[in-house]
């Protein structure tokens, strides 16, 4: 969009004589100069990522360990993975990860969102401090202070001691890790939240207006005007946030010192395609892990589009 | 328009003067290599800071021995170290000299990575004999010397004499059965002279103790032609040995380790014994510095036969694209064999491999002490195993993790048998492709 503004500018105002002395030229120099500013991009695309792509999609049909010349094996590698329980174990720990994380984290940032748009005193501050968490939460800093909360006599227990559930820091129980994991996603709304902003500061003030003297109350309005209003929004954040959760792999990592422990509870897609290539050397066979999940990730996406026809409202269109 | 265009230009100069300048550095560093002529080595091993400062003396003594030879050394950390060194060596490079570990000897000899020494000992420029008991075969993989040990420990059982004393349990001595050894951790457990405190770990996680118990029955965890030693009734046997005590809750449990994790559990005051390598002492005595820690032997099943071995804890190797592989084995002498060298590289790396290393050595308490339990278990030592197959490693840790969801009661003992072998039959398939 902005590209074209841009050139469209200034060519109308010269249109007349400019024409007339250098003909089609300045076109073809035009985007000379623009492959030459995009050419950084373009170097960088190529070499070091798809033609790693395209070598990681030769490489999940062979076997190769780094030290032997790869050796195509076919399909050999896809039908292992499906044999191996331990890949079933990541699958199920993976998609309950994105069930759980994306849907809370969410919800967590549209409501603080929410209560951001009013207008308060040291509404910057608020937002500020919001949004912290989510410079701070990928670091691996941030992972060694959950293990200390989630520990034995740490925050959590301390909590869920005082209202009767003794059952100790989750640190160390594989039936609750996974949800100290999905609490750290979800502490970290921040990105999404500052969309989810953007997008509420876009509604028109007049609908809530008609909406309030057509008798409709906060919940009213917030079903009618705001949600289809914003779901674009929804759409976007829910498409990146889902697609970010299905890499997950720092917070398991630091966390369980890399084995995805306690007893697998935490052992992520991305964390066992790690341990395949780069403890055991396994490149064809994590290769095609690696295929998978594009091709799992990109079928869930297709589908969050599908659906998105039915649900997403866009102001102007013709729905 | 022209604002566009102007900028191209710009851009475009100060990509061709970038490239100029690359090419320079080219340049240069080529003119500089034709002017000094000397042997250039590059020596690779894993490590810390520490141990970088600790190598670096013993290199500038070695240059100043060698004046003709320049070394280039880098260290990385342990599972750094090796994903690097993979990926070099994968693209035809590496370095000249590498610091080996027992478990990648096999890999690294059967891809012909490592130079066999044997011509280099025999020129005179690499001496293999005076290494301590049971480790000059070590290096050898097929009768070819790929590796040269350069220090070496034994698995032992690690133990807090005043929580003993505390107790009043007797201190794991020569000969004790494995019998012994589980009265033992009830006894400590029961006593929880720490609050919470427990006897030992389940120690059927850990893959070097089931190692042993196989040896004193005369089987191996692996084969020499690198597959599973012993079926599935033995693998029964060693989980159920815990069982009673893991229902009973007398070992550290699983969800504490978990939270200790990295931390090791003896040095958290969480338990009172740890099977081990001996040389781990020195690192718990650093942690905690006010608990008293002591070496034992491990448990056996006659008491004659422990299944005790002199494992090299690290080697080095010359890798067979070296340029200078002369060059190279000198200095893999000297840092096996050098008393100066040494004194300098004390016992960062284990005690050394060569009596000469060792006599040269000024040793501190926890060296001595690891020293005088190598002594005292000595007629029990046999030759050390072959070095294990390409997927030890991953074995290694599925024995971990399925001794740990035993204890979480996430599988029975059956089912902990048919995954492990499940796992460890597909790791050493992949291992040997």
């Amino acid at each position: 969009m902005t590209q074209t503004t841009l050139t469209k500018g200034p060519a109308r105002r010269g249109a007349g004589p400019r024409r007339a002395v250098a003909g089609p030229a300045p076109g073809r120099s035009d985007a000379r100069a623009g492959y030459l500013f995009l050419s950084p991009w373009i170097i960088g695309m190529a070499v070091l990522t798809l033609g790693p792509m395209l070598a990681s999609l030769y490489l999940s049909f062979t076997n190769y360990n780094l030290f032997n010349t790869p050796d195509w094996i076919g399909l050999e590698n896809y039908r292992k993975m499906f044999a191996d329980d331990q890949f079933h174990q990541t699958v199920s720990v993976t998609l309950r990860y994105v069930l759980l994380a994306t849907p809370l984290k969410l919800g967590a940032a549209l409501a603080v969102a929410i209560w951001l748009t009013q207008s308060r005193r040291a509404m910057g501050l608020y937002r500020t401090a919001f949004y912290a968490p989510s410079l701070l939460g990928a670091s691996v800093a941030m992972a060694i202070v959950w293990r200390a909360l989630f520990a034995d006599d740490g925050v959590q227990d301390q909590l869920t001691s005082s209202v009767g559930l003794g059952i100790g820091g989750w640190v160390g129980n594989p039936d609750y890790s996974l949800l100290m994991l999905v609490l750290l996603a979800v502490w970290q709304f921040g990105a999404p939240m500052v969309i989810f902003l953007a997008g509420l500061q876009q509604v028109p003030r007049e609908l809530y207006e008609a909406a309030e003297v057509d008798g409709a109350g906060r919940w009213r309005r917030f079903v009618s005007v705001t949600l289809p209003m914003i779901s674009p929004v929804i759409f976007f954040n829910l498409l990146l946030e889902t697609v970010h959760a299905f890499q997950v792999f720092t917070s398991a990592y630091v966390i369980s010192g890399g084995d995805g422990g306690p007893a697998g509870s935490t052992l992520f897609y991305t964390l066992h395609l790690y341990q395949r290539a780069f403890s055991d050397y396994r490149m064809g066979y994590a290769s095609a892990m690696a295929w998978v999940l594009l091709i799992v990730v990109g079928l869930v996406t297709a589908l969050l589009f599908r659906t998105s026809r039915a649900w997403v409202h866009y102001a102007g269109g013709s729905r | 328009m022209k604002h566009i265009k102007g900028r191209a230009r710009l851009a475009a100069a100060l990509c061709a003067g970038l490239l100029v300048t690359l090419a320079g550095c080219g340049v240069g560093g080529g003119g500089g290599e034709a002017a000094t002529e000397k042997t250039k080595i590059r020596f690779s091993w894993w490590g810390n800071p520490e141990r970088a400062e600790l190598t670096q003396k013993a290199i500038d003594l070695f240059e100043k021995k060698n004046p003709g030879i320049e070394i280039q050394p880098d260290f990385a950390e342990f599972e750094a170290y090796w994903q690097k060194m993979a990926t070099e060596m994968a693209g035809g490079g590496g370095p000249d000299v590498l610091q080996m570990d027992y478990s990648y000897l096999k890999q690294y000899a059967s891809r012909n990575l490592i130079l066999d020494l044997g011509g280099q000992a025999s020129k005179g420029a690499l001496t293999l004999t005076g290494f301590r008991q049971g480790l000059a075969d070590t290096g050898k993989i097929d009768g070819k010397q790929v590796a040269v040990p350069w220090s070496g420990n034994t698995f032992a059982m690690l133990y807090r004499p005043d929580i003993f004393a505390e107790a009043k349990v007797d201190l794991p001595k020569k000969g004790w059965s494995w019998t012994e050894f589980h009265a033992t951790i009830e006894k400590l457990s029961k006593a929880a002279v720490v609050k919470d405190m427990k006897g030992a770990g389940d120690y059927t996680g850990v893959y070097h103790l089931m190692d042993l118990w196989l040896r004193q029955q005369g089987k191996s965890f692996y084969t020499p032609d690198g597959k599973l030693g012993f079926g599935k009734e033995e693998l029964r046997t060693w989980f159920t040995q815990t069982k009673q005590f893991r229902d009973d809750e007398l070992l550290l449990s699983a969800q504490r380790a978990a939270q200790l994790d990295p931390k090791p559990a003896l040095s958290a005051d969480a338990v009172a014994m740890e099977p081990n390598w001996d040389n781990f002492i020195g690192r718990y005595v650093g942690e905690a510095p006010d608990a008293e820690f002591a070496i034992g032997p491990v448990p056996s099943l006659k008491p004659d036969t422990a299944g005790l071995y002199l494992k090299p804890s690290m080697l080095l190797s010359v890798s067979t694209r070296s340029q200078q592989p002369d060059a190279a084995a000198k200095l893999v002498n000297f840092m096996v064999s050098d008393p100066e060298a040494a004194k300098i590289l004390g016992t960062n790396r284990g005690i050394p491999a060569t009596e000469a290393a060792l006599a040269a050595l000024e040793l501190n308490d926890v060296d001595q002490m690891i020293v005088d339990y190598e002594k005292s278990v000595a007629d029990l030592m046999q030759p050390a195993p072959p070095p294990p197959p390409a997927g030890a490693g991953t074995i290694e840790q599925a024995m971990r993790d399925i001794s740990e969801e035993l204890n979480f009661k996430r599988l029975t003992v059956d089912q902990a048998v048919d995954r492990f072998f499940t796992e460890a039959e597909q790791a050493i398939a992949a291992g040997t492709d």
